[in-house]
């Protein structure tokens, strides 16, 4: 296997999950999800030689997915599917409560719902485990404004999920 | 850090690595609870962002790039395939507004963006191919014939294949394979320097694109013996 081969298989098993669902909620699809994926891996090989830092993959292929959702976003507009079409994770079920398991669909309900421009940021914190500076330089914004998307992400899926929950507890 | 500012930055970033919000997290009692609460809440976040990922995509992935890798070596095939696919996806964009249905729209649109694909040297052999068709729940009943790309990709109704295969002649005819989206008969497509068809299959159906002088009828007959739902 060449040092080109092991780079990419390192790539593919340490960052495909979290691309997987960073594609999924940036296009609210799986479909979408899953060729994003697959186009973003090819520009991956096409160009994994310039890749030079290896410290700097991570953020690498997440422009790249991001580079290529805006391409393919340009052209065609994703048909955002309700979360009924989500297949049930079994393992969701057996790790959390009912209780829980609801507040988490709610949630995910809040995503689906939110305005990109705040659950861009919102998604490279949680799933990519950027920081807010990195956040920052992939998104060309300031960091004090990578902060108040984040406070505005976070406080719209709260207050999604608080009323929710007492709809839910009434009914 | 006082407990305002400190609520200010857990509200936005409660991973902060900034070392007086960690200093306050730690020594302040009320900052400690303050976080506490924040972080119930961030795990339903991530519990929701934290959907189920398919597994079968390493695989297209892999298989996606060994083809790319492939096609390295030939040039020749590479240009020709991407001219008629190139020309094909011009002459879509004049007539674009004159479609009749939504399939022959998605069609257009499908192949509109992405005009130009890469196409392996050799064809890809059967036992490669097969589960791929597998994971889009088709089975492939004999030979396919020569397939030289494919690809698993969103269709209209769920998921499909876009194939390059080479007719009787050699030359490289573009199918785009829909399992969901079934016809009730063939449907032939209006298309300005080039032929399209929409033939029915067992399941679903498949969309033919060529060059007028280009036969298609040994594809069609093949992709109606071949590809069939799994049972």
């Amino acid at each position: 296997m060449s040092i080109k081969e092991r780079k990419f298989d390192a790539l593919l098993g340490i960052y495909y999950k979290d691309l997987y669902r960073f594609a999924y909620w940036l296009g609210k699809d799986e479909h979408m999800a899953k060729d994003l994926v697959q186009e973003t891996y090819l520009r991956a090989w096409k160009a994994i030689d310039s890749l030079k830092d290896e410290k700097a993959a991570k953020s690498w292929i997440f422009t790249i997915l991001r580079r290529e959702f805006a391409r393919q976003f340009e052209k065609k507009k994703p048909i955002i599917n309700s979360l009924d079409d989500m297949v049930v994770d079994i393992e969701d079920q057996k790790q959390h409560s009912p209780d829980e398991l609801m507040d988490i669909n709610i949630t995910r309900q809040a995503m689906m719902n939110l305005e990109s421009k705040y659950a861009e940021p919102l998604m490279l914190q949680v799933i990519g485990g950027f920081s807010c500076d990195e956040i920052a330089t992939q998104l060309d914004i300031s960091p004090s404004a990578v902060m108040t998307q984040l406070f505005r992400a976070r406080k719209q899926l709260t207050t999604h999920l608080n009323r929710e929950s007492k709809i839910g507890s009434r009914s | 850090m006082n407990y305002f500012e400190f609520i200010k930055i857990l509200n936005a970033d409660p991973y902060s690595q900034n070392p007086a919000f960690l200093t306050a997290k730690t020594n302040d009692k009320k900052c400690l609870k303050a976080y506490k609460e924040a972080m119930e809440k961030e795990q339903t976040i991530k519990a929701a962002l934290n959907i189920p990922v398919p597994a079968m995509e390493i695989e297209h992935i892999k298989f996606h790039q060994a083809q790319y890798k492939q096609t390295n070596r030939s040039h020749r095939l590479f240009a020709m395939a991407a001219s008629v696919i190139l020309l094909f996806g011009a002459s879509l964009f004049v007539i674009n507004n004159s479609q009749s249905s939504d399939l022959e729209k998605f069609i257009n649109e499908a192949l509109l963006m992405e005009p130009a694909v890469y196409m392996s040297e050799n064809e890809i052999p059967h036992g490669e191919l097969a589960p791929l068709f597998a994971s889009i729940n088709t089975s492939l009943n004999g030979d396919l014939g020569k397939v030289h790309f494919m690809k698993i990709c969103p269709t209209l109704n769920g998921q499909g294949a876009r194939m390059v295969m080479m007719n009787d002649l050699n030359q490289p005819i573009t199918v785009l394979y829909m399992p969901n989206s079934p016809v009730d008969e063939a449907v032939k497509m209006q298309m300005d320097g080039f032929k399209g068809k929409i033939i029915a299959l067992e399941q679903g159906s498949a969309a033919i694109i060529a060059r007028p002088h280009e036969s298609t009828a040994q594809i069609e007959t093949t992709l109606l013996k071949s590809l069939k739902p799994i049972q």
